[in-house]
């Protein structure tokens, strides 16, 4: 079976030139680093602020201990800092469900008689399971197809754009577009692994 | 977005070949979803009432290019924000965070062996070689030339220690800008200031000092007043009748806040 030439991310490269001991990558890459806090804030804000600031600090502490652990593992199948955004989406779940869940099961019960227990959170603004069932598909497509599927959705070229920059013929990478379509879809029908990826890296 | 030129649409109108479903459906259906086309499309709609299985494979697919769309779409929201400022106190949790970032990053490297890189290693076994030769050869002609014809052959190495002492990475105040540098033949310094904040003129010249004869510099209030957050520094060594001698790589420093 044919798939596109796996054209990685320029990032690829800064990421290998840190594992090398690159002084001035060091600095690119901490660059990247500083919006990881960011990035916590914001999808902490968009799930309805479930988690306060120390429960934030402990998502960011985890993310980079979990983001350090997989730097080798990064394939440049998308920019640096989406892939550190999938990550921080994996760890705020995580913390987020399992606030959720203690809340649930402990404390609503406890609670559940006093009138001036608070009504609910704010409903979050993104559904993190469909966030992350769609990353998970597109993480188990070959490297290739994938980043064809980035470089048409994420970074809004056209085919056209991306048959010249891979240096294919448009109905080769027209063709594999659709197989990349078809077996997303294929992957979005599965039931959806609760774990959430462990160590691949997110299709982001 | 639609596509038609890119996608090998000769026409938005391309029409649905007939017969049952198979290959060239399929070749029908890629073409559309391609060029980004939606069962909205008058033309589109139309071919899909005369095959159910293209129209069903085409909702189906879609429905997740659509999907792919809304992430791409949050995606690039959260990473516009993620490098811009935030007000009051969410911007110090995310400046002590970022803080707890440098160290870490930081302290990992240091603590990390350098893996050396497949060109590094062949460049390494290579100087190594000539290394070898070169001292077999001098211990050659060490024993066939008398020794009061020898030359005095010490090498001194030359000035090329440079060392920037502080500021450095994370501090609380810019405080005193302090360098252990200093090529033969120096008369003078300057150091220069430059933005290093991403996205926000990173990499612009901030400052520029006038001539400083130690081996310190003291920027006053006005000046750090105009510094955002983050800057890199770098200082030259110069001489009236050379220029400029050399110039220290430049280093990065992060003001942060002394709150938690």
């Amino acid at each position: 079976m044919f798939h596109p030439a796996h054209d990685p991310h320029p990032d690829l490269k800064l990421v290998r030139a840190v594992l090398d001991g690159s002084p001035e990558a060091t600095e690119r890459f901490l660059l990247h680093m500083h919006a990881l806090p960011r990035i916590a804030f914001s999808l902490n804000s968009r799930n309805g602020s479930i988690l306060n600031d120390f429960e934030l600090e402990d998502v960011v502490q985890n993310c980079l201990s979990s983001l350090w652990h997989q730097l080798a593992r990064y394939e440049g199948r998308g920019p640096l800092d989406a892939w550190v955004l999938g990550i921080c989406r994996n760890e705020l779940r995580r913390a987020s469900r399992t606030k959720t869940s203690i809340e649930r099961q402990v404390v609503e019960p406890l609670l559940g008689a006093l009138e001036s227990y608070p009504a609910e959170q704010a409903d979050p603004c993104v559904d993190f399971d469909e966030t992350e069932l769609l990353h998970q598909a597109m993480a188990r497509l070959p490297a290739g197809r994938a980043r064809l599927i980035r470089m048409k959705h994420y970074e809004s070229m056209t085919l056209g754009q991306i048959a010249s920059k891979l240096g294919l013929s448009l109905g080769t990478v027209k063709a594999d577009y659709f197989k990349g379509l078809k077996q997303l879809r294929a992957m979005l029908a599965e039931p959806f692994d609760q774990a959430g990826p462990q160590a691949q890296e997110s299709a982001s | 977005m639609n596509d038609y030129s890119n996608a090998g649409l000769d026409s938005p109108d391309l029409a649905l070949p007939g017969g049952p479903h198979g290959p060239e459906h399929e070749e029908w259906l890629s073409s559309v979803l391609a060029a980004g086309r939606s069962a909205s499309d008058a033309a589109v709609r139309g071919q899909l009432g005369r095959c159910a299985e293209c129209a069903r494979e085409f909702h189906a697919l879609f429905s997740v290019t659509q999907r792919i769309d809304r992430e791409a779409l949050l995606e690039k929201e959260i990473l516009a924000e993620a490098h811009s400022t935030l007000p009051g106190e969410a911007s110090q949790f995310v400046l002590r965070q970022q803080g707890q970032v440098d160290r870490f990053v930081r302290e990992r490297l240091a603590a990390k062996p350098r893996r050396e890189s497949a060109w590094k290693r062949s460049f390494t076994l290579r100087v190594a070689a000539a290394a070898a030769t070169v001292a077999v050869a001098t211990w050659i002609v060490k024993r066939l030339v008398p020794a009061g014809s020898r030359a005095d052959t010490r090498i001194t190495l030359g000035p090329s220690h440079q060392a920037i002492l502080s500021p450095k990475g994370d501090v609380l105040d810019w405080g005193s800008f302090v360098w252990d540098f200093k090529p033969s033949g120096t008369e003078w310094y300057t150091v220069r200031i430059e933005s290093a904040v991403p996205g926000d003129g990173d990499g612009e010249l901030l400052f520029e000092s006038d001539e400083l004869y130690v081996q310190a510099w003291q920027p006053s209030d006005e000046v750090i007043a105009k510094w955002p957050y983050a800057i890199r520094w770098s200082v030259s060594a110069h001489a009236a009748n050379r220029g400029t001698l050399d110039t220290s790589p430049a280093v990065y420093v992060r003001l942060v806040s002394s709150a938690r």
